[in-house]
């Protein structure tokens, strides 16, 4: 591939690797270290729902001994690893007798799908609004226009969410107020079950979309500032190209780069859910049942989650490590390195 | 075009199918219940949110420790053998229609009612509740309830078809209360034979699988639901309606969403689209008068007292750390809480005096004679007395540092660290302040619900603002006797649990109140011969003060009377009010449309 040779590739994916093997590694010690245990938190819950623990004891050591959390810590480490390497994360311990990957998995497409795709809105939006901003032919009507769109920016994602949900859902009754789909409707793809998911979909995702897209926005003006002033935009316009020919091929197209690597990473959070977005709509996202994992001690999820988003992060940024040479011609790795 | 494959030509359309896809590869196991098409008006259908989402929404074993009930399976779907009314104080029969017990409270005998069937129709029988009996004791200590079972009944025996035997190993007066009837949420419930008895319940789901799991005998079956939402329909076939012991609930469907909000709970309730508080936690006096204001079908359970909670607000202290395994110690922090201050800013004042505690108990009806009978007793431990408290301080040693907190003799400063969960600052910062202002350096720590419960139960805490003393609401012997030294375990080692708190996690010992604790503990609740044993323990509990006590519970239930009425209030109040504990069954049978 033009700007990349195998060195680079090999050298690239074995930091990777590295990189998920130290997360997996801190992702099975860190929960360890905190203060409680996943037995104590169910011995909790049960109390809790008054049943009643009279010998605390004999039950935690049961279930210790059950989950192998009576074993020494090495032995449990190397059983993770090997299992990890298998995609066998085991069962939860909080909602035992649950496969973790049960648990996550459907978690895991409500967040891709929801949050995932309010990225890329955000992205798009975002980056056109900014190129617009900064580009001087743009209708006076249309940048004054812009900046208002950026307002959501400086409001807290809940609170754009609460108030989307008092107009959109409770006043005027367009969107349901909570979860992910009607449970009452078959979940098979047909007409009914993609409006009751893009129904549910739609205020958390507008909270998401209009509380980022000034960032984006304004990075991207700033990096359009900076293109416009090049010696090849001039060149550009005397050769007498089209106004949006030079707007789109030359000017967006050397500044968004850089947004393209914000975006590689921002999309690998996205299995990391946006937990008060979650709350608020009610969303079952990954993140949301992070935090469940991590107050009730459930190393099992908190390892298979916290793994899943340091694969997702560490690959997002390695494909657009990777693909950056395709995508900015100026970038080649085949210099730096024999260089 | 239902169930046909949509065709999509539009980009923007292709990137929502994408997403669609992405959830419905990830999603499909989530949303493993057959639905039911038939649309139902929300006139009919009952909808009581909830504020938990369950991870796990296919389990429905509620042997297994920590499993969901409050989702509806508690409250629609299980029944127990009795149910405690707070109300009247009575053990109220469901499945059974009554029991009775032999003078040494070793036998006990259950009837059930006739004519009671599992929801697949087939008959429940006193063999269902033997082979139960047995399961839990056959696979102690890993299933819920299986301990005390296991080492508790010697055997039981089906006699007939309607009659089981229960035979103890020791005499238990409390035996079906604690096991059958349940002091508070939830009590042991049959499971049908013909399903479990070829299972290892400690794994077992009960999962829906395709209708012929989650058999349970309440009036409702599992409709459709997802880890974020539960539909129940009405059995009309239901065994309590049909044998006349009970009405048929008139609600067609009950309906529990997820909400994960306190805000937006208000606002479904405002809106009609919640017919109970429940997903609403932090009320104040003010916002459900703000919310009564907007929907006056808003019902509350009673002004601005509401139902009280059966656990009030304490401070617990380790008796086993210095200073505060001196009574003296003790009691200075006593004199320090300005209990009426907490009531005003924690309730907005909510109750006023009466939201004063100074015991263990909930001031409910059955409870009042003992409160009552140790008045003069319990009424200097809710004393606020600065001056007491830094005579109790000064008496122990301690001089008042120039930073304005007492030193003691080695020169160490006297200090409180007090943890507590995040949703009891408000009573903890209250504690702190109070006590900074006699000249204990305290400090409040919040922690997570199941570290804080882990922590306190092994006793590595100093101070904690809990409920550490509830369980009595009917009878003084199950709160009181949380305190017996039996309980008392050295620091590090796991809590004995029960009833929403740890037993003795303070871990205070008294040989004379243990021993008067385990005579009351063999006398049948009503027996004349409790009252003399509870005074002489409260004049020990009183004198010595292992926790110090502070408020009573203000619960500001609410219901909404827009498509229902005959919800449990104060001006009519058959049963206790939370919908998410086992005796909602009752309100399920009582309430009526609306319109």
């Amino acid at each position: 591939m033009r700007g990349l040779d195998l060195s680079y590739f090999l050298r690239r994916i074995g930091m990777f690797f590295l990189v998920v093997f130290v997360a997996a590694t801190f992702n099975f010690f860190i929960p360890r270290l905190a203060p409680g245990n996943p037995i104590g938190a169910i011995n909790s819950r049960m109390a809790g729902a008054s049943s009643g623990v009279e010998n605390g004891k004999a039950m935690f050591d049961a279930y210790r001994q059950r989950f192998g959390l009576d074993q020494p810590l090495y032995v449990q480490y190397a059983k993770y690893l090997w299992n990890a390497v298998h995609l066998d994360f085991g069962q939860s311990l909080a909602a035992y007798p649950a496969d973790v990957m049960d648990i996550i998995r459907p978690a895991i497409g409500w967040s891709l799908g929801l949050i995932g795709v309010s990225v890329l809105i955000t992205f798009a939006f975002g980056v056109t609004i900014g190129a617009l901003l900064a580009w001087k032919g743009t209708p006076g009507m249309v940048r004054a226009v812009l900046p208002i769109t950026m307002v959501g920016g400086v409001l807290p994602y809940y609170l754009l969410g609460m108030l989307l949900l008092y107009v959109f859902a409770f006043s005027t009754r367009l969107f349901p107020m909570s979860g992910a789909y009607d449970s009452s409707i078959p979940s098979q793809l047909s007409w009914p079950y993609i409006g009751s998911v893009l129904s549910h979909a739609l205020l958390p995702a507008l909270s998401i979309v209009l509380t980022s897209m000034g960032a984006f926005a304004l990075t991207m003006r700033g990096l359009m500032v900076n293109t416009i002033g090049e010696d090849y935009m001039l060149l550009a316009d005397a050769k007498g190209l089209p106004k949006r020919r030079i707007l789109w091929w030359y000017a967006v197209r050397n500044a968004i780069p850089p947004q393209l690597t914000h975006l590689a990473i921002a999309m690998g959070y996205v299995v990391s859910g946006a937990i008060l977005v979650e709350i608020v709509f009610s969303y079952p996202g990954l993140g949301y049942q992070l935090w469940q994992s991590i107050v009730n001690s459930d190393y099992t999820v908190i390892q298979a989650i916290t793994l899943v988003l340091a694969v997702s992060v560490g690959l997002s940024v390695l494909i657009i490590d990777l693909i950056y040479p395709r995508l900015d011609p100026r970038v080649t790795y085949v210099a730096e390195t024999s260089g | 075009m239902f169930g046909t494959r949509p065709r999509f030509k539009n980009p923007l359309l292709r990137v929502g199918v994408l997403a669609l896809v992405l959830a419905q590869v990830f999603g499909a196991s989530a949303q493993a219940a057959p639905a039911d098409q038939q649309q139902v008006a929300r006139k009919d259908i009952l909808v009581i949110p909830t504020n938990v989402q369950v991870p796990a929404p296919d389990i429905w074993n509620p042997y297994i420790p920590g499993t969901f009930i409050l989702q509806g399976m508690n409250q629609n779907l299980m029944e127990p053998l009795f149910m405690l009314n707070y109300e009247t104080g009575a053990i109220d029969g469901w499945l059974a229609s009554g029991y009775t017990a032999n003078d040494a409270q070793t036998e006990f005998t259950v009837t059930l009612r006739p004519g009671t069937e599992w929801s697949d129709g087939r008959p429940l029988t006193a063999d269902d509740v033997v082979f139960t009996i047995n399961m839990l004791k056959t696979h102690a200590p890993l299933l819920n309830f299986s301990i005390p079972i296991k080492s508790e009944v010697a055997s039981v025996d089906a006699l007939d078809d309607r009659t089981i035997k229960f035979t103890l190993n020791a005499p238990d007066p409390f035996f079906v209360l604690s096991n059958l009837a349940g002091t508070t949420s939830q009590a042991i419930v049959p499971v049908p034979r013909h399903v479990w008895e070829n299972v290892d319940p400690v794994t077992f789901k009960n999962s829906w699988n395709n209708g012929t799991g989650a058999i349970f005998s309440g009036p409702y079956v599992v409709k459709s639901f997802s880890s974020t939402e539960w539909d129940y329909k009405r059995n009309d076939n239901w065994w309590g309606a049909k044998s006349g012991a009970f009405r048929l609930p008139a609600p067609l469907e009950i309906h529990r969403p997820w909400i994960g909000d306190s805000a937006t709970g208000q606002q479904a309730l405002v809106n009609n689209d919640s017919d109970s508080s429940s997903a609403i936690s932090g009320m104040t006096p003010s916002t459900q008068a703000a919310m009564i204001a907007q929907n006056p079908k808003i019902t509350p359970y009673s002004g601005d007292l509401g139902w009280v909670d059966p656990c009030p607000r304490m401070l617990t202290l380790n008796t086993m750390i210095a200073p505060w395994d001196k009574k003296e110690m003790r009691h200075a922090l006593s004199y320090a809480m300005n209990r009426r201050q907490i009531v005003d800013v924690v309730y907005e004042g909510a109750g006023g005096d009466s939201a004063v505690s100074n015991f263990i108990f909930p001031t409910y009806k059955a409870l009042q004679p003992y409160q009552n009978a140790a008045q003069d007793i319990l009424a200097p431990l809710a004393e606020y007395s600065p001056d007491k408290a830094h005579q109790l301080i000064e008496s122990q040693g301690y001089t008042m540092g120039g930073d304005g907190h007492y030193v003691g003799p080695d020169g160490t400063t006297l200090s409180l660290d007090v943890v507590g969960p995040p949703f009891m600052e408000p009573w903890g910062r209250m504690v702190v302040q109070q006590l900074q202002a006699v000249g204990v350096d305290a400090n409040l720590r919040l922690i997570e619900w199941g570290i804080f419960r882990d922590q306190t139960g092994r006793g590595q805490f100093t101070g904690a603002v809990d409920w550490d003393g509830c369980g009595s609401v009917v009878e003084p012997w199950f709160g009181m006797n949380r305190y017996n030294k039996t309980y008392v375990n050295p620091i590090g080692t796991p809590g004995t649990e029960n009833v929403d708190n740890t037993n003795n996690a303070g871990r205070w010992s008294n040989d004379e109140y243990s021993a008067l604790m385990d005579q009351m503990g063999k006398l049948p609740p009503g027996d004349p011969r409790v009252m003399d044993l509870y005074l002489q323990a409260v004049r020990i509990w009183a004198d010595e003060e292992p926790d110090i006590p502070l408020v009573q519970t203000p619960s500001l239930l609410m219901f909404n009377s827009t498509y229902w009425t005959g919800w449990p209030v104060a001006s009519n109040n058959y049963v206790q009010p939370p919908d998410w504990w086992e005796h909602f069954l009752k309100v399920l049978v009582t309430i009526q449309p609306a319109q």
